[in-house]
């Protein structure tokens, strides 16, 4: 039904994930083809005379009062009695090394046209074999987005005429996806969860690159150059329910699918290119409804906000023509989304699923899957975002730091291994979150791949706990601890070789502070003439006689008593 | 679509076979075939084997190239698209 009809059209101007909105440092650029929001497929199956609205569109956008700022509170109650309905498409290029019905590589970058062969490019004859990998990965994403797999499935021909396309028709699977039913959840920063529904995952091959020659700018294009690299690529789309209700629920949604993807090595991380295109369909009803309205296709947005505007600008538009009166200018249509000027406007009429002429692939068996083989996949599967989230929250850790520790797995996985080498958990959260992920964040690097090792963290965590060392030790040596120079096991035997054990010898204290008092006459007597401000002074020289190795709350506890004995 | 001109003589030679095999497509309708499952694919019974993941670059690239009636540097050339 809709499922597909929601044009499953590989798309490669639309997502591009870029994670600077979720404050991650490493993001994934995305415009594949987009030199020009027109250049890509956005362009396709639009033969000229068939869609001649779209370059107006671009020179002259649609004249909108959504783009000033007026207006706010007109804007505020329309807020306020409408909520959108928003379903995202999802393609995802899976990380196989080969691409999904050949044995050429499934790589980026490289001389265009390097990894084609008669498969992928549709020579006569030349028939397609499935790559298990495609299959695997395809299972992974699949059931941690808690789908069931269908044990048999079957990929099916949808027919498109473009000159990406070589064999005029993309392998997709229509009817029978490989996954279906399944869910995910999100959580917001005031504890607020939503689940959504996955209505399906289904496997299908990606098309060719388009780049228009010529000229930089569509319009001036001579002709068109194709690159078949990407031709034959795997894809798994996953396609949710219209279980959003607002933009900022759209742009969670995709984190969230990203963050999943990432966690069970389906996508390339590192990728310099868009390893998900997401498109949003919307509507709006007022809340409390049921029926639903017509709704519209957006694509071409390139980061998590910009799906957030993209789907907040559509709302006010559709719920602005409905309050006006004119509901019949929605129409089931493909718009684009232009991030500068921050809106949509028309590309095409959206084609009905018939023009796609689905029929069951002829070149490929059915696709059979042991019940045992699912069990083993699932089996493999790590811990889910939203478990780990769970399962930090009671911990007693705020929500703030929760969604902040499991923004990017990596960091939530290497929590806890920290957890469970036996640092407490509070602690523990703050030196991840601050100093670690910090140093991340500076250095470029991946917490996982630091030499500073979970268990060796744990163990400096329990020395400060347990009074070792200081909380200002713990800081200073922690570089060292990055770079790799102590071994797990050893750090309290080396803190002591090195000197960097806390003094908490309270005769020893006592001796440093008299020391030090008797360093600073003139400063004694101005505490002693109610100066009580030079506390901080002489805590400060204590520390730095020590190192910074003193406890400070019984350097505290003498200072104060030295003090108040000379005082009197 | 592609565009295809075709002849007088064609259209009055292809109406006939159309005809027939439009014709032959009513014989197979008129088949019973209640209590026969939908078959999705011909052979349906047979489970076919996955390839491993293992690239191997194609032997004859460039040869696939040189076929290519037009290129532009390493890419295919086709009319502009819109």
């Amino acid at each position: 039904m809709l499922l597909v009809g929601r044009g499953a059209l590989p798309f490669p101007c639309c997502l591009l994930i870029s994670l600077r909105d979720l404050g991650l440092q490493r993001h994934i650029t995305y415009c594949r083809a987009a030199i020009h929001p027109l250049s890509g497929r956005a362009a396709r199956r639009a033969p000229a005379g068939r869609n001649t609205t779209t370059a107006a569109a671009v020179a002259a956008p649609e004249q909108s009062k959504h783009q000033t700022k007026q207006n706010k509170g007109g804007q505020q109650a329309a807020k306020t009695a409408w909520e959108a309905i928003v379903g995202i498409e999802c393609h995802i290029q899976l990380n196989t090394r080969t691409k999904a019905f050949c044995s050429c590589s499934n790589q980026f970058g490289g001389q265009p046209n390097a990894h084609v062969c008669p498969v992928c490019l549709a020579h006569p004859g030349a028939l397609p074999v499935l790559n298990q990998e495609t299959v695997h990965k395809g299972m992974l994403a699949s059931l941690a987005l808690n789908c069931s797999i269908a044990h048999t499935s079957k990929f099916d021909r949808k027919q498109y005429f473009y000159p990406d396309l070589p064999k005029g028709y993309q392998i997709s699977q229509y009817d029978i996806p490989l996954g279906s039913s399944g869910s995910l959840e999100l959580m917001f920063k005031d504890g607020t969860k939503r689940q959504v529904s996955i209505e399906r995952a289904h496997l299908e091959e990606d098309a060719g690159k388009l780049v228009h020659g010529g000229s930089d700018q569509l319009s001036g294009s001579t002709h068109s150059l194709v690159d078949y690299n990407r031709a034959g690529v795997p894809l798994l789309e996953v396609v949710s329910g219209p279980d959003l209700r607002s933009g900022r629920e759209a742009a969670a949604y995709a984190a969230e699918l990203h963050r999943i993807m990432s966690l069970v090595g389906v996508i390339d991380v590192h990728a310099q290119d868009a390893v998900m295109r997401c498109d949003v369909n919307v509507s709006v009803r007022k809340k409390g409804e049921e029926q639903l309205r017509t709704r519209v296709e957006v694509k071409n947005m390139n980061s998590l906000s910009a799906i957030q505007k993209a789907v907040e600008y559509e709302m006010e538009r559709q719920v602005e023509l409905i309050e006006s009166g004119r509901e019949s200018e929605i129409v089931q249509e493909t718009r684009l989304f232009d991030e500068d000027k921050g809106h949509t406007f028309s590309m095409r009429k959206k084609e009905g699923l018939a023009d796609y002429r689905y029929f069951p692939e002829p070149d490929l068996p059915l696709l059979q899957i042991e019940e045992n083989i699912i069990s083993e996949v699932k089996d493999s599967l790590p811990e889910m975002p939203s478990a780990a989230r769970q399962r930090l929250l009671q911990l007693k850790l705020p929500i703030a730091d929760v969604l902040t520790l499991t923004d990017d797995m990596e960091t939530a996985t290497y929590l806890s291994a920290v957890l469970a080498a036996g640092a407490p958990p509070k602690q523990a959260a703050n030196w991840v979150m601050g100093d670690l992920l910090g140093y991340c964040k500076e250095h470029k690097a991946h917490i996982g791949d630091l030499d500073l090792t979970p268990q060796l963290l744990a163990e400096m965590i329990t020395l400060i706990e347990s009074g070792t060392i200081s909380g200002k030790i713990g800081k200073q040596i922690l570089p060292d601890l990055i770079k790799g120079k102590v071994s797990p096991g050893s750090l309290e035997k080396w803190v002591k070789t090195e000197g960097l054990a806390q003094i908490s010898d309270e005769a020893t204290i006592a001796a440093m502070i008299d020391e030090v008092l008797a360093s600073k006459p003139q400063e004694l007597e101005q505490y002693r003439g109610g100066k009580t401000k030079l506390q901080g002074f002489f805590v400060g020289l204590v520390m730095k006689e020590s190192q910074g190795r003193v406890n400070p709350a019984i350097m505290n506890k003498i200072l104060m008593q030295r003090l108040q004995a000379t005082k009197s | 679509m592609a565009e295809i001109s075709v002849t007088d003589q064609e259209v009055e030679d292809w109406q006939h076979q159309i005809e027939d095999i439009v014709g032959w497509f009513d014989q197979l309708q008129a088949v019973d075939v209640s209590g026969v499952e939908p078959a999705a694919i011909a052979d349906g019974k047979e489970q076919g084997s996955l390839r491993p993941d293992v690239p191997r670059a194609y032997e004859n690239r460039d040869a696939i190239m040189e076929s290519v009636p037009n290129k532009e540097r390493s890419y295919v050339k086709v009319p502009k698209i819109m």
